[in-house]
This record gives structure tokens, C-alpha cells and sequence, in this order.
């Protein structure tokens, strides 16, 4: 806890630069789509909020874990660093999964246009980059963010891009399946190369 | 102890014949333990191995042996076996003389002369 | 012997470049060089030791008993210490001990603000500025001063000796000899270098590496009794050229480097021996390797 604390101090200028953009990103979506009550703008100010944080939270575990930077032969040297290693991701993935449970149970009793695209979007986006597997998808930098930005893009801003959210969530159903299976083969992960 | 860094006798030796020399003349004495070979690298700046080898040298010879976990004791030393070295040394020495002087063509009793004079000056 | 670590069968597989297979063994109690050049696989193989990588293939044995380095508090009595890329560039001296702390439970921090100083970098905790701004140099001795300050029984060092200057090493030096004088005989040292000139005195066992392969290894006694130095004529090399393992002619004299057990009949060719010391052992063994290489 200590630990995660700490790290998560040292990335606080990174929370603040994001913080900024993703902010004044909500504030354009709120200005394209707007008549929302207060409730509906919380809402997905905090869903926006929520994703800066989960992108604080994978960018830390990526840079201390998989990326050739110098953190890893101190962090590897460590006792228990893989088990540790591990429990720390399980505590973000159980946080994610928390948070986007609580987040599609507002949306699915507060039903609206918007949220009929956020839902879809928020699974997708949950299983690409938030289950155990993902490590393999957090060793090609910045991936997951262009995804994630595409994904936004089309879900909010292009109309006719009238995706079911059962094809939606079936095709992330599948895609984290897959992930899961890589997780068991993650350890290889550890070595790096030279 | 007084160790050369750059004698043409290695460092192991000089700890040897000087640890040698202590023990002999009653210095150190029998039950005594020698410095640990590690406290002695340190002081010495040498690597553990080098004072090993010293160490062992004097096991070997019968001076020191070694007491597992304790380090190093003196053996008490027999007197007579002490003797009988030092007279083989004297020995050694005195053909030495002896070979020296037949060279230059000194005699048997002139070699006795200056054994005196030189015990006299002494 | 007694040993500290013991390595059999190890091998590590990376694209361009393959350690092993490698048998070793370091003796409990003393000072041990892992000497080669660079890109002999000095740093794979104490990464690999120290579980900073998985080997693939082979297994290895810690304090006589532990086979697997992931288990209970292993790792917690080895101090690793990496050539570089220890900690982030962005780390300041305080983060460092910070992440020391969290990290280990044998750290103590007085200990390693008392070495700062002692290493002379004291100066940068104070003023907060990062790895990044430090020498190469200054950085090594940070590191350092953050691993002695921890309680271990093995210290696996990678080129601690390389990017200092001689005065700092000659510290350096006393500091390994103090470390195994605290232990009398439960602490090791296991380091790399590929000067061994500079840490002759402190070594007592030496492995030499050549290409991903260990050549030699042995008490540093032994193997300077194992080889000799040989010097003479250009004719009395003529004769005694079988016997040699490698030969440098010139017009003045001629050396060579043999196997100590033909003295006797290098000795009767005309030929004078002596025996090595480390330094010129560790480079007519490497010389011989390239030679068999080619």
C-alpha cells in the first residue's frame, strides 16, 4: 500500500498534465452535447475522471514493470517483486472492474442517448486494457491510448456509427478471454531482451 | 609486522617468515591465536586468499594449526626441534663461510681467528 | 569449499547472444572476480544469478539449500547491484533510499547517509538533485553506498570498480575487506570487472569468461601455480614451441605462456619461467580463448 502510494506520488505531475487534457476534452464534448441535467454532466465528468485515473494507474505499472527503463533491475532485486508485482495488479483490475460495474449500473438505470454510447465503449475499453492480460498490450507504448482515443471518437461523435451493444460487448467478452489466456504465459514477460 | 609492497618476495612469504620468526623466538606464544585471516587482509590491504596461503604455509610446517571456527593457534613448540633447526642453520651458514673463504685461499685456523674477533665485537 | 552459490547446466538464450552451458561454484567466505571483456555475458550471468532474469535452462543453488531465488527472503540477503540502470534517472538520493526502505527490510538509512558522505556525495541528497545530473561516477557511489547499507550476506556487484577513479576504488577495496572481515567467513562478494588490474588485492577466487563461456575458475593461488611465464631467446623457442599456449616474438626477446606442468621441460630448452599474476594470467587465458575461437 505504502508502495503504490509512493509511486503514485511520483507520477503526480503526469496526473496533472493529463488532468488538464482530459478536463478540457469533457468541456468539449459537454459543449457539443448539451441540455444534460447535473446529474448527467457528474456523471460523465466522473466517468472521464475515473478513466484519467485508471490511465495514471496502467502507465505506472507499465513503466515500473515492462518498459527497458532502469527501475526494473532495483524493482526486480526486490523479494517477492513477481508476487508483489502481481497483487498490485489485481488490485487495479478489481478497482477498474468496481468502478466500471458501478458506472454501467447508473447508466442502465439512468438510460439516455448518451449513455447508450458510453456503455458500449466503457466495455470495450475495460477489457482491452484493464484485464490480467494486458501487460501484453501495455509492452507496445501508447497503443492503448490511440485505441482508446478512436474508440471515444467514434462512439461520441459519429452518429451513423450505431454499433448494437451486444456486438460491442460480445467482441470484448472475446478479446479478453484471449488476454486471459496470454496472462498464463506472462512470466516469460520478465526477461528482457537485450 | 613489516610487509614490502613491491619486495621481489611475495607477501604471502614475508607474513610466513616474519609470523615464523614471533612464534620461534617465544614472541607469540603456544595457545595464542593468530589475527583473522580476514582482520589481518584488512590491515594488511591484501586479499583473504594471500594471508590464507601464509597461514597455511605455517600449518604446514608445523607451527600453527588450525581450529575449526576459531582461526589459528600456536603450537607449542619443541625446544629440541628448535635447536636441531637453528643448528642446521648454523651449519648452513658456516659452509657458506667456509666456501667462501677457501676462494681466497684463507685457512682453516684464520677462519677461527675471525670467528673471535668478530663474537668480540659483538 | 563452501559454497555460497552453485550453478550447474546454466544457460540464458537472448537473440543475438547465448550464455553457457555454465557450471560454477563461489566459495563462501571470500572475494570473487568474475573477470572477461565486455559482451562476455558477465552481466547476463549475474543477472541471471540473481533473478533478475529466468535462465532458460539449468538450475542454481543459494546458501547450500534454496534452489529457487523467488522463495521466502533469498533475495533479501543478496545485494544486487546493477553496472547501470540501477534506479530511475529521475530518482534523487532520497528516493532512493525511500524505495531501499519500502523495498528491503535490512536497510538502514543512517548507515547509507553516513556512506554518502564517507563516498563523497553527500552534497547531492542535500541539494535533491536526481541521477540524471550526477557523473557516472558519482552515481556508481550512490548506488554503492545504498547496498552496504543493507544487511546481507551476499553481494553480487556488477562493474562496481569501473567508472571510478583510483582513489575511490583503493575505498572501494577496503570496503570488501571490511564487509568480509564483519562476516568472518558467512559474507561473500561475487563482482564483475574487466580491468582485474584494479582489484587484484581483494580478489581470492577468479572465474574467467569468454564469449558466453566460463574458461578457467579457481583460488587465485591455485591458478597463478597452474600456469607459468615464460621468457627467452628466439631459438630457444624454436624448440619449445609445442609446449606453449600462446608465444609473442619480437626482436628482443620472446615471451610466452605455457601450462605449468612443462617447466621442466621449458627449463631445459634454455627458457627462464615464472609465475603469473592475476592480471597477466586473466589476459594469456582470454588471448588463448580467442586464439581456440578462431
Amino acid at each position: 500500500m505504502r508502495e503504490l502510494c509512493w509511486s503514485l506520488w511520483k507520477q503526480r505531475w503526469a496526473f496533472l498534465i493529463f488532468a488538464i487534457t482530459v478536463i478540457s476534452g469533457a468541456w468539449m464534448i459537454f459543449q457539443v452535447t448539451d441540455g444534460y441535467s447535473v446529474f448527467e454532466m457528474g456523471y460523465r465528468t466522473t466517468f472521464i475522471l475515473l478513466q484519467l485515473m485508471f490511465l495514471i494507474l496502467q502507465r505506472e505499472r507499465f513503466r515500473i514493470v515492462l518498459r527497458k527503463e532502469s527501475a526494473h533491475r532495483f524493482y526486480r532485486s526486490m523479494p517477492h517483486a513477481w508476487e508483489k508485482e502481481q497483487k498490485r495488479f489485481l488490485w487495479i483490475d478489481l478497482f477498474c472492474v468496481v468502478m466500471l460495474g458501478v458506472l454501467l449500473v447508473i447508466g442502465i438505470v439512468f438510460r439516455n442517448e448518451f449513455s447508450d454510447r458510453l456503455l458500449p465503449f466503457a466495455l470495450v475499453v475495460f477489457f482491452l486494457i484493464y484485464m490480467p492480460g494486458t501487460r501484453i498490450m501495455a509492452c507496445v507504448p501508447y497503443v492503448w491510448w490511440v485505441l482508446e482515443i478512436v474508440f471515444a471518437a467514434m462512439f461520441l461523435f459519429v452518429p451513423a456509427f450505431d454499433v448494437s451493444p451486444l456486438l460491442c460487448g460480445g467482441t470484448a467478452v472475446v478479446v479478453g478471454v484471449i488476454q486471459w489466456l496470454l496472462y498464463r504465459f506472462v512470466r516469460k514477460l520478465w526477461d528482457t531482451e537485450d | 609486522m613489516k610487509i614490502l609492497q613491491n619486495s621481489e618476495i611475495p607477501i604471502y612469504k614475508q607474513i610466513a617468515m616474519q609470523l615464523k620468526e614471533e612464534i620461534l623466538s617465544g614472541k607469540l606464544t603456544a595457545g595464542e591465536y593468530l589475527p583473522s585471516i580476514r582482520g589481518l587482509a584488512k590491515d594488511l590491504k591484501i586479499s583473504v586468499i594471500t594471508t590464507m596461503k601464509a597461514y597455511e604455509e605455517l600449518c604446514a610446517e608445523g607451527l600453527v594449526t588450525s581450529v575449526q571456527g576459531k582461526g589459528f593457534v600456536v603450537n607449542p613448540q619443541d625446544t629440541a626441534m628448535i635447536r636441531e633447526q637453528r643448528l642446521r642453520e648454523v651449519e648452513d651458514h658456516l659452509l657458506e663461510a667456509l666456501e667462501a673463504a677457501k676462494t681466497i685461499g684463507m685457512t682453516v685456523e684464520e677462519v677461527r681467528d675471525l670467528i673471535t674477533v668478530l663474537n668480540h665485537t659483538e | 569449499m563452501d559454497s555460497v552459490i552453485v550453478a550447474k547446466g546454466l544457460v540464458k538464450k537472448y537473440k543475438k547472444f547465448t550464455l553457457g552451458p555454465v557450471d560454477l561454484e563461489i566459495p563462501k567466505g571470500f572475494s570473487t572476480a568474475l573477470i572477461g571483456a565486455n559482451g562476455a555475458g558477465k552481466t547476463t550471468l549475474l543477472d541471471t544469478i540473481c533473478g533478475i532474469v529466468s535462465p532458460s535452462k539449468g538450475e542454481v543453488t543459494y546458501f547450500g539449500e534454496i534452489t529457487d531465488i523467488e522463495a521466502g527472503e533469498t533475495k533479501e540477503r543478496i545485494g544486487y547491484q546493477a553496472a547501470q540502470g540501477m534506479y530511475p534517472m529521475s530518482w534523487t538520493p532520497y528516493d532512493v533510499a525511500m524505495a531501499n526502505q519500502l523495498g528491503f527490510k535490512g536497510f538502514h538509512e543512517d548507515r547509507y547517509w553516513e556512506l554518502c558522505k564517507k563516498y563523497g556525495v553527500a552534497d547531492y541528497g542535500e541539494k535533491k538533485q536526481s541521477l540524471m545530473k550526477m557523473s557516472d561516477g558519482n552515481r556508481i557511489r550512490l548506488c554503492l553506498a545504498a547496498v552496504f547499507a543493507r544487511d546481507t550476506e551476499l553481494l553480487v556487484l556488477d562493474e562496481p570498480g569501473s567508472n571510478l577513479d583510483p582513489l575511490m576504488r583503493d575505498r572501494l577495496c577496503g570496503q570488501f575487506r571490511e564487509y568480509l572481515e564483519e562476516g568472518d567467513g558467512e559474507k561473500t562478494i561475487l563482482f564483475s570487472t574487466h580491468n582485474i588490474a584494479d582489484m587484484e588485492n581483494v580478489t581470492d577466487y577468479a572465474i574467467l569468461m569468454y564469449d558466453g563461456a566460463v574458461i578457467e575458475s579457481g583460488f587465485v593461488s591455485d591458478l597463478c601455480e597452474k600456469y607459468i611465464l615464460v621468457s627467452g631467446e628466439s631459438a630457444t623457442f624454436d624448440k619449445i614451441k609445442r609446449s606453449l599456449m600462446i608465444e609473442d616474438r619480437n626482436m628482443s626477446t620472446c615471451f610466452g605462456f605455457a601450462r605449468a606442468e612443462e617447466k621442466d621441460k621449458l627449463e631445459a630448452a634454455g627458457a627462464v619461467v615464472e609465475s603469473p599474476n592475476l592480471q597477466q594470467l586473466s589476459i594469456f587465458l582470454l588471448r588463448y580463448a580467442e586464439q581456440q575461437n578462431s
